[in-house]
């Protein structure tokens, strides 16, 4: 067999290799990341590692400040729990239901002291976003960017 | 010496005259024309023949004008040069082509399929299949420009509660325990 022959069978399998990717991807894990960001009327600051976020917050909230308290990143597989411990006593489980074409299926429960105070079922985009917020801590208002991508 | 009636022969003078002959042969062909007086006379036909070609190639050649001479060829060329799509047809059929072109789409299908991030988003970022759970109220908000989902709530108040501080708004304080008398 020449060389060429031979980079060409290779190609072949590359090539074949992406086209068959698809369906290999849906049994991939989920990358999920929380940002857990405390916004408040205080002092103007905005954290430079939020940059992305802001923007998008600033044209719907009037907060002053936005500061990242922590980010938690997990890899999960479908039916799989993560737990991202938040403030105030919270915990926040995420537990992914399904992959469709671009987006995952995720069930979001927020508890307070050992009680569920909030369970929501979302669909969201590969490599999208949603933003939860709302439970007060100190002077302001706790936001959690959750994003997904697999 | 003897005349050899089979060398007295004048193609055999003529491939003499251009030394076209083996060694043995020339040898004896030399030998053979020293004494043959009709080879002798037509080798000289051949060295006349000869030398009155090579005279007259020569001026014919110090008159020539070269330079004109590749201009035409040259214009020639030019004129019977390839057309540009069967030289397009010859690039797609050529190797140096077709190989680096399918290594770069299998790159770019593996890129797609693996690394790539969804260059456009259609609608928002996430739909909210359900929601419940023990709180005041809901909001579902969509930003104008990237539609980012919102969705905000307000907890419920808890015994112990320390994170709340002393900025606690008495007003929801007030609606809550209102929705739990209602509730009762």
């Amino acid at each position: 067999m020449t060389r060429f022959k031979k980079l060409h069978l290779l190609l072949l399998l590359v090539v074949l290799t992406g086209v068959l990717a698809a369906p290999i991807r849906a049994e991939r894990n989920i990358d999920v990341v929380v940002k857990t960001v405390l916004a408040s009327h205080g002092a103007k600051y905005f954290d430079p590692r939020l940059s992305s976020v802001i923007e998008e917050l600033q044209s719907v909230f009037r907060y002053s400040s936005y500061r990242l308290l922590s980010q938690d990143r997990t890899n999960l597989r479908v039916g799989e729990t993560g737990v991202v411990s938040l403030p105030g006593n919270r915990i926040l489980k995420i537990t992914p239901m399904g992959v469709t074409e671009n987006r995952v299926e995720l069930r979001l429960v927020i508890l307070k002291k050992r009680r569920a105070v909030f369970e929501t079922v979302i669909q969201l985009l590969n490599h999208g976003s949603i933003i939860v917020g709302g439970p007060k801590h100190k002077d302001g208002s706790l936001l959690f960017n959750i994003s997904a991508s697999f | 010496m003897k005349m050899d009636p089979a060398i007295c022969d004048p193609t055999l003078v003529n491939r003499f005259f251009d030394q076209e002959l083996g060694p043995d042969e020339y040898a004896l062909m030399s030998e053979h024309i020293k004494h043959c007086p009709s080879c002798q006379k037509a080798l000289q036909d051949a060295e006349a023949i000869s030398a009155l070609f090579g005279t007259a190639l020569d001026k014919e050649l110090s008159r020539a004008k070269l330079e004109r001479v590749e201009v035409r060829v040259l214009a020639f060329i030019h004129r019977t040069k390839t057309p540009w799509w069967l030289k397009l047809g010859h690039l797609f059929v050529a190797k140096r082509f077709y190989v680096p072109a399918t290594a770069v789409i299998a790159g770019l299908i593996l890129y797609f399929s693996f690394l790539a991030p969804p260059t456009s988003v259609s609608g928002p970022s996430a739909i909210i299949n359900s929601l419940k759970g023990n709180v005041g109220s809901v909001m579902i908000l969509e930003t104008p420009k990237s539609h980012q989902t919102i969705l905000w709530f307000s907890e419920p108040l808890m015994s112990g509660d320390e994170d709340n501080g002393i900025e606690e708004n008495q007003s929801t304080v007030s609606t809550y325990s209102k929705r739990l008398c209602l509730m009762s």
